[in-house]
Order: C-alpha cells, then structure tokens, then sequence
C-alpha cells in the first residue's frame, strides 16, 4: 500500500509548507489539546456526571462528528480524478504504467487517510469516557465504542467512494462536488426517507439513520443489530462496485468509429 | 525495425448525423535516431496521430506499432517505450521539483535506490538542477516546459512524442528547448515532434511530413522534398576568379541547372542569411537528381575553376509548407 506511487505524491500533497500554515495547525492542536485537557479534567463530565449524562456527551460528541464528516467529504473528495483532468495532468498521470486500480486506489487511501486522521483528535475523550462507563456499569458495551467508529468508517469509505465516482464521471469539480452532495443528501437522506413509506428497509441506507439511531442508540435490539449489519455491507458493497466502475472508466480510451 | 510504425490509420469521429475524419489513411516509418518534424494547419490531425501513438487515443482503422509493440494490442508495453509531452500539460504546482520526478519514476517501477541519480541526470540535461528543491509552482513557463520534457526521460524511453514542446515560450526558452532536443538527438532518441516553429524544426529534423485534412501530403528528408515539390534545388556557389567562365559553364548544362547568374560581391544570401565567403558568387537551381548535385561542381574544378564554396542555402520550409498545403482542417 505505502509503495503506491499516487498514495505518496497525494500525501506529500498535504504536507505542511510554510510557516503561516504550520503556525494555523498548531493553534488548532493547541487548541484541540486544551480542549481535552478541559475535559479530562473536567469533574462535571469524568467524575460528577451520572452514567447517562456520560454517554450522553458522548453521542453529542460523536454526532457532531459525524455530521461535520457527512458535510466534509464529499466536498473534499469530489474533485480527486476531475481535479486533474482540470489542471491537466490526468493524462499524463493515465501514460505512465500505474494501472487504473492503482490510480483510484491510491487516490481514495489518501482521501481514507486524510480521513482517519480527522477521527483522532477526538478519540482520547471518547476513549476516556468509555473507559469511565465500563468502570462503573456493564449496562454499555464496549463494543459499542469499536462499532461507532467502524460505522463512521465504513460510511466514510461509502462517501468517498461515490466521490470519487462522480469525480470520475464528471469533468468539472464543481458539478462532481454538486453530484456527490445531491445523491448522498437528497437520495440516500431525504430520498429512503420518502420512500421508506413504499419499502420500510430503505430507511436503513440512510447513513444518518444508520449512524443516530442505531450506532449511538443506547439499546440495540438482536434484530436491530442484523439489519445494521446488513445496511452496512450493503453500502460497503455499494461503494466498492462504485470504484470498480470508476477503475474501469478511467483509461478508456476514446473510441472513434 | 522501424521504431516508430503507422500503416492505414484512420481516425473518424462521429457528431450527430455528421462524420469528420481527422486521419485519412496515414502511413509513417521512423527508423532509430530519426528526428521527424510534424507540419500542419491547426487540427490537421497531427495532435490526433500523436494520441494515437501514445495509446490514449484509439484509432477507427490501421496498425500503430512502436519498436516492435503492437500499441493496439498491447498499450502498456507500447507505453514503456515512449516519452510523452503534451501540447497542453499541466504539473503538480505543490510539490518540489525533485518530488515530481520522484512520483514519475516511482510510476514507471524504477527502483528507489536508483531514482536519485535519474532524476539528478533528467536534471541536469534539462538544465534544472539548481531547481532541485523549489516547488513546482515557482517555476518560469519554460522551465515548467523543461520539466515536464525531464518528466518524459525518466525511464530513458527510445522513442519522445514531443506535442508543440516550444509553443508559447519566449525566444529564450525556445533556444534552450531547441538545445535540449539536439541533445536528446545525439542520444539516438527517435524523436516525433510537431510544432509550428518552421526554421527550428528544419534545423534538427532529419525528416518532415505535413499533413493536412489527416492526409499526410508530403514526407521525407527536408531538401529533397523542396526539390521535389518547386522542382528545383538552390545552389549558390563562390570562385576566387573566372566568374564569367563558371557562368558560361552553367549555361552548357541545362539538363542539370537552370537560371545561372553572378551576385554581388559578398551578398548575402537571402534564404540563409549567410555572410559568403571573398569571391565572386553564383547562383543557379539544380533540376538534376538530388544525390548527384555534385557533377555539376567536379565539372566546375575539372574545368579549373577555384572554387571556394558551394553548398545549399537552408530550405525555407515555410514556403515549402506554403506550397504543399490549402490551410484546410478535417
């Protein structure tokens, strides 16, 4: 994976330049440290709070999160392929021997990256807040932290799978960033929840229902649990054929008659 | 084994109800070390069969094989030996210079212990070396120009596709892109290179074709084609003395020369721009065959004449482009 040559050159892409940018990024460490020193600290939160208000910081913790993440990524990630062929150096990127899989792969795994790096900031709180509702009460399971995060992850990859599709498909960022926006808010929000009147199971491709009602839900009944199960590898599934299709598309060359 | 090899290609594209055919049965051989100059109007087809040889384009009909490779049939390993530059390129503007030719090399699998010293060579034949940690984005045009075409060499391919390499570069950029590919002609690179700076191309280029309307009209080496197409060859020669004599002489053989006459003292030659040697000097067009033009000097010295020079002033290639094409596009 760390050989993939467009893996490398994306990274180097989001190092840190200059001194105006490195100066940004330690303010907002400084500040995402205060933060978790406020609220490891925190006596209210860590140690005053029941268990419940607890896990209620966490799920407001973990929806803003999610919610910020839906927001990001298809903005960051629509333009991965369509970027290119607007600066134009898709084409010669598309001669060199990298195959079309190495190509997608490697631009997703940086987005992916990218991605996974976002979570951290976050996860030292929430680890202390497990760690403070395991100590106490066998009522939440452990579980449930790995499975938050794992659902986070797997609707992150399904985001910018369908990205990087439309940036495949579209040559203008702009309409790539529109289409993706469009189809995972209007069709897989607003659009399964219109229509879970006709199929009641479409509801659960709905990622925010996924994520709010099911992963953060303090209960999760063994049937509940199946469905989610099913919800997420069908996204998954769906966002692999979406890469395949875009891994397909992308060096086909122009056909004349 | 011809490096580069065209047979019947064709490449139509349909609009709608219409059909536009951008290549009409195009045939083209490059032997190893030719420089081939491509000449034609804009969307003559020359960016077309360049896309084509490079396996981004696929053609409607004919065979496309370079050193060997079938590129229809086998695009990557047709790929491995060519180095590609488009007429419209764009570079990663936030990485170092080093860091592009890095991810390049990366992309063909050469070795990493390896890498450093490719990208320090490319670097230096394209002149960038003092380059070598600035970022992409502070570079001039032309020297963006230049890294791209060292982007192109990092594998060390036999055969350069060079799409207009000089096309909106100033004077100087020009020269150091016109030095840089003589450089890679002494290395024996077959080069393809199309451009619409006339003079230059005639200055490297071994062979020349213009196509027009996907027709390639004419093709070979640069003089015999100026030859053949106005049917004449300027010669222009300098005697020590007896310059009525050499006129005289050039007048008993019109089979082979046509329209003799003395310049001026040290005139300066028009098409060449040359400053001639102290003499007298004589110009006449040579109808005869090309590889024979010297008969008509060993008549000359067999005669007793003193010769001092006789040579072909530089073909302007832009009247013969004038003359061979319409200003037709496909």
């Amino acid at each position: 994976m760390w050989n993939n040559p467009v893996l490398r050159k994306e990274l180097l892409r989001y190092k840190l330049r200059n001194d105006k940018s490195a100066r940004i990024a330690g303010l907002v460490i400084t500040a995402l440290f205060l933060l978790v020193l406020y609220l490891l600290t925190g006596r209210y939160i860590l140690f005053g709070a029941s268990q419940s208000v607890a896990y209620s910081v966490w799920q407001v913790i973990m929806g803003l999160q999610f919610t910020a993440f839906m927001l990001i990524l298809p903005g960051t990630a629509g333009n991965i392929i369509s970027k290119e062929r607007e600066q134009q150096t898709l084409e010669m990127l598309l001669f060199t021997p990298l195959s079309s899989a190495e190509i997608i792969v490697g631009k997703l795994l940086s987005s992916l990256l990218l991605f996974a790096a976002m979570l951290l900031p976050l996860l030292p709180i929430n680890i202390l807040i497990w760690a403070r509702l395991i100590a106490h009460s066998t009522h939440y399971p452990f579980i449930q932290f790995f499975q938050t995060y794992l659902t986070q992850f797997l609707i992150g990859y399904f985001i910018l799978a369908l990205s990087v599709f439309f940036s495949n498909l579209l040559s203008r960022s702009l309409y790539a960033i529109l289409a993706s926006y469009t189809t995972l808010f209007g069709l897989f929000c607003i659009g399964t929840g219109l229509l879970s009147g006709l199929v009641p199971s479409l509801v659960w491709l709905n990622p925010f229902v996924l994520f709010f009602e099911h992963s953060l839900a303090e209960n999760q009944s063994p049937a509940d649990v199946l469905s989610f199960t099913m919800a997420l590898f069908l996204l998954t599934l769906l966002a692999t054929v979406l890469l395949a299709v875009s891994i397909a598309k992308l060096r086909k060359p122009v056909q004349g008659m | 084994m011809a490096m580069v090899e065209l047979n019947n290609l064709c490449k139509v594209y349909k609009t709608g109800s219409d059909t536009l055919t951008a290549l009409d049965n195009l045939n083209l051989q490059l032997e190893k070390g030719d420089i081939f100059g491509f000449i034609g109007p804009n969307g003559a087809g020359k960016t077309t069969t360049i896309k084509i040889i490079a396996t981004l384009l696929l053609p409607s009909a004919g065979t496309v094989r370079v050193n060997g490779v079938d590129a229809l049939k086998e695009p990557g390993r047709a790929r491995g030996f060519i180095g590609y530059m488009p007429d419209f390129f764009g570079v990663y503007d936030d990485i170092k210079v080093w860091e592009y030719l890095d991810f390049f090399a990366a992309a063909y699998k050469i070795p990493k212990d390896r890498r450093p010293g490719i990208i320090s060579d490319v670097l230096e034949l394209t002149d960038l070396s003092v380059k070598k940690d600035a970022y992409v984005e502070s570079l001039s045009r032309g020297m963006k120009q230049r890294l791209c075409l060292a982007k192109t060499l990092v594998h060390d391919p036999p055969v350069m596709l060079l799409d207009e390499p000089a096309s909106g570069l100033d004077p100087r950029a020009r020269i150091e892109i016109r030095e840089l590919l003589k450089e890679l002609q002494a290395m024996g690179k077959t080069i393809l290179i199309s451009s619409h700076i006339l003079p230059e191309m005639e200055e490297f280029c071994n062979k020349i074709g213009i196509i027009e309307r996907g027709k390639m009209i004419v093709e070979g080496d640069v003089k015999t084609l100026a030859q053949n197409v106005r049917g004449y060859q300027s010669i222009t020669l300098t005697v020590k003395a007896n310059a009525e004599q050499a006129l005289h002489m050039l007048q008993q053989m019109p089979e082979l020369v046509q329209t003799p006459s003395i310049c001026a003292e040290n005139h300066k030659i028009a098409e060449g721009s040359l400053q001639m040697p102290r003499g007298c000097t004589l110009q006449f067009q040579y109808i005869g065959p090309p590889e024979e033009e010297y008969a008509v000097l060993q008549a000359l010295v067999q005669a007793g004449i003193q010769v001092r020079s006789f040579f072909t002033p530089e073909t302007d290639l832009e009247d013969l482009f004038m003359r061979v094409t319409k200003g037709q596009v496909a």
